[in-house]
């Protein structure tokens, strides 16, 4: 099962798609904050880019037979909204080309919050909203399910696009509505590293694959983008954007490759950023 | 000077050799291929040896060994390229260094699998052994690494098989399959009927096996099974797309550093200087005080390839 968000600067689109019959399941957004749901991310969260919208698409048209871009809002699917309210809309509208930030001139930086949830429904809606009201962008939420802090709580990693002087604002309004805030804005994973992985990913299970590179590497899968347009029985490709501590980003691609090896799958490897 | 020369391998860049010599000053004076061979201390007209390897599939009357006998300075080596044992073309460039003639390489063989036999047999010699030729065809390689220093260039990597750039770039470009940007590759004549040398990575590899062997200068030697090497065949459509949603693409790339020699495909950011397309081939010298510095255009072709073979042989006068 994979699980592809999108999280552009006013949307929230959280689809399942279950691989291999490519059946795709969209969730409203307002379910997203309950945990029999949080608990079908994987490998511990899950967190997309704006490309996770391409491969649902991909899916849905598969799934229908049609090569026309699908409505993804055929499916229900929910949108965030940065003036705080959350409503189904139709993804395909041009609601990001009139959603602003009312960033007062300041330009939009990202900022990581790190937060601890009690495991119940609603936790992570609850939590989204704050920031959501006070001028943040939803970026990325990265659930670490499986891992509980000592108190039995579930850390999440939550993204963000704001303002500078919005910051504090958003660290604020997330305390008052009772939010248990561990860490705010500080870098928690300096270096990137993007990598493609090639073979038979499905039948090798793609899911254990990144669950054993963050377990591992002590790295974090930040996005994945999957292609596998000839279902499972061809190879599929799978780009991997890992977050890796500073000067660990080697280490997590030896162990990629490790793993890699095991499963007969080929791993492209980036050539390193100043070396291009 | 005129230089007189002898060419070994009547392909597409020994036949060039002997097209272009006079162009460059020097005169071929013997010329063979596998079956014969041609001598004329006069100079042989490239028309008349043409024709006849054309009509009668033979060069001349002679056998292959006979053009050693002739009165040449620079034994052109131009035969194809061989792995393991680099044999025959081993063996020629030894029997012309032990008469102390020069040798300039365009086979590969020699430079990459058994680089410190050769360069013992030159010290022994009063020729010299130049091979321009085998890295990147027409492209100044070696000769800039010459003139920065070897030991001034910390790392070589770039793009150096023409035939695995194109499939992979015209992948990308069409969205199209493996496969089928093969045969079109075939068509086009930039692919062999066998294509193995190059879509396995082994052709890039040879030249950065030679490449790691210009840079240890001595220290170290390197064969082709030292070098870590992966081809294209595994590289899907799918893994192109991916690449582009994100801006980047993959390429063959090369790479020979102080950890040894490596061949793969790689993620490079589109429009990075190491993404060339079609079959233009890239160096990219990393140097200890001048930063990096490419040189790029086109890295095979038997006119392109003699004209790195004349350049060497130049520096011979």
């Amino acid at each position: 099962m994979f699980v592809v968000c999108q999280l552009t600067a006013f949307h929230l689109v959280v689809a399942v798609a279950h691989l291999p019959s490519h059946r795709v399941t969209c969730h409203h957004a307002a379910d997203i904050g309950k945990p029999c749901h949080l608990r079908r991310l994987i490998p511990r969260g899950r967190i997309t880019n704006t490309y996770a919208y391409g491969y649902v698409s991909r899916l849905l048209s598969r799934r229908r037979g049609t090569t026309a871009e699908p409505r993804v809002a055929d499916n229900t699917v929910g949108t965030a909204h940065g003036g705080g309210t959350m409503s189904a809309q139709d993804v395909d509208s041009d609601a990001d080309a009139d959603a602003e930030t009312d960033g007062g001139g300041q330009m939009p930086k990202p900022h990581t919050v790190r937060l601890e949830l009690v495991d119940e429904p609603g936790q992570l809606l609850a939590a989204l909203q704050p920031i959501a009201e006070n001028g943040g962008n939803l970026l990325s939420i990265f659930h670490e399910r499986g891992n509980l802090t000592p108190r039995g709580h579930i850390p999440v990693e939550v993204d963000l696009e704001c303002p500078p002087d919005r910051f504090e604002g958003i660290v604020e309004a997330l305390r008052e509505a009772g939010v248990n805030v561990i860490r705010a804005g500080a870098e928690h994973f300096g270096e990137e590293v993007t990598l493609i992985l090639v073979g038979d990913l499905v039948d090798s299970d793609l899911s254990d694959t990144l669950h054993r590179v963050e377990a591992s590497a002590d790295a974090t899968v930040k996005d994945l983008s999957l292609s596998a347009p000839d279902g499972t029985q061809e190879s599929s490709s799978a780009r991997l954007r890992l977050a890796a501590r500073a000067g660990k980003a080697d280490e997590a691609l030896t162990v990629v490759r490790d793993i890699a090896a095991e499963k007969d799958l080929h791993v492209i490897e980036p050539l390193t950023e100043d070396a291009a | 000077m005129t230089l007189r020369l002898a060419v070994l391998g009547a392909g597409a860049v020994g036949g060039s050799v002997l097209d272009l010599a006079g162009e460059y000053g020097h005169e071929v004076v013997a010329f063979a291929d596998s079956s014969s061979s041609v001598t004329d201390h006069a100079g042989l007209d490239p028309a008349v040896v043409h024709d006849r390897k054309e009509r009668e599939g033979v060069v001349g009357d002679d056998a292959p060994e006979a053009l050693f006998d002739a009165d040449y300075d620079v034994l052109v080596e131009a035969t194809p390229t061989t792995l393991g044992d680099a044999e025959p073309g081993f063996s020629h460039v030894e029997r012309a260094l032990a008469d102390d003639k020069h040798v300039v390489l365009a086979n590969k063989g020699p430079v990459a699998e058994r680089y410190a036999e050769l360069r013992a047999l030159e010290a022994e010699s009063e020729g010299r052994v130049q091979f321009e030729a085998t890295v990147g065809g027409a492209i100044p390689v070696l000769s800039t690494i010459s003139d920065l220093g070897a030991e001034h260039v910390t790392a070589a990597r770039g793009v150096l098989n023409g035939t695995a750039n194109f499939i992979l770039s015209r992948m990308a470009a069409e969205g199209l399959d493996y496969e089928h940007v093969l045969a079109e590759a075939q068509d086009l004549g930039v692919a062999e009927a066998d294509p193995t040398f190059d879509v396995d990575g082994i052709d890039a590899a040879l030249k950065f096996v030679i490449l790691a062997n210009v840079l240890s200068d001595g220290d170290a030697e390197y064969r082709l099974d030292d070098a870590d090497v992966e081809g294209i065949r595994n590289v899907p459509g799918t893994a192109l797309d991916l690449a582009a949603e994100d801006g980047r693409t993959v390429r063959l790339i090369g790479e020979a550093t102080a950890d040894g020699v490596r061949v793969a495909p790689r993620l490079v950011p589109q429009g990075a200087a190491l993404a060339v397309t079609g079959t233009q081939n890239i160096v990219q010298l990393e140097t200890e005080h001048a930063g990096q510095l490419n040189v790029s255009g086109r890295g095979a072709g038997g006119p392109e390839t003699a004209t790195a073979v004349l350049s060497d042989v130049s520096r011979l006068e």
